[in-house]
């Protein structure tokens, strides 16, 4: 009984932590290599940070903050 | 969205289509009816994304504690986010799996799944044009 609340424990406390740490969804912090910038800017409501949209080889999306913030 | 220019745009000429025009660098979408100066050709019908997303353990306790205090929860205002790009990503690889050239009547609806999930729809009309 004491060694399965030990592994339940176990498996919130890592849930826990690696909630925390989850990379936010198709961001990255710098663009790499044959990425192509676009026109679509906006405004990141949760960090106030710009961020603009690149398109990667294969045409998929990647968010990357522009190194500005707007003040909140 | 803004859809103005950037300096750091750097692989963007100045000539050209603008963002989200037809033949620009990124997928058209629109939230009107029609593209202006463009015909529809063919309608390939709907196109949906679809994405449910949680906050996890560690966040929806600190989200929690900071719900009691009032104003902004930055925490969910960041699912909410990510929740709107996941779902635009994926509407936009739908669309170009059938081939079309831009999606009209671009929507986002969200709902909740269970407690501190989110879920989030965009659609939209996937449209061919005219070649000119």
């Amino acid at each position: 009984m004491g060694f399965v609340f030990l592994i339940i424990a176990a498996v919130v406390i890592g849930c826990f932590f690696i909630s925390l740490f989850v990379r936010r969804h198709g961001e990255s912090e710098k663009p790499q290599p044959g990425w192509r910038s676009t026109e679509e800017v906006f405004n990141d409501p949760s960090t106030n940070r710009v961020m603009r949209v690149w398109l990667d080889q294969k045409g998929e999306r990647h968010y990357i903050p522009e190194g500005t913030r707007r003040a909140s | 969205m803004v859809f103005g220019r950037s300096e750091s745009a750097d692989t963007m000429s100045d000539d050209g289509p603008r963002y989200g025009e037809p033949g620009g660098s990124q997928f058209p979408i629109t939230t009107a009816l029609t593209f202006p100066g463009q015909e529809v050709d063919k309608s390939l019908g709907m196109v949906f994304g679809v994405v449910v997303r949680s906050m996890g353990l560690g966040k929806n306790i600190t989200a929690g504690i900071r719900s009691l205090a009032g104003g902004e929860v930055k925490q969910y205002t960041r699912l909410v986010e990510d929740s709107r790009r996941h779902a635009l990503d994926r509407m936009i690889e739908n669309g170009q799996l059938i081939g079309a050239d831009a999606i009209l009547s671009f929507r986002l609806d969200s709902s909740e799944v269970g407690q501190s999930l989110t879920e989030i729809v965009a659609y939209g009309t996937a449209v061919t044009f005219k070649k000119q």
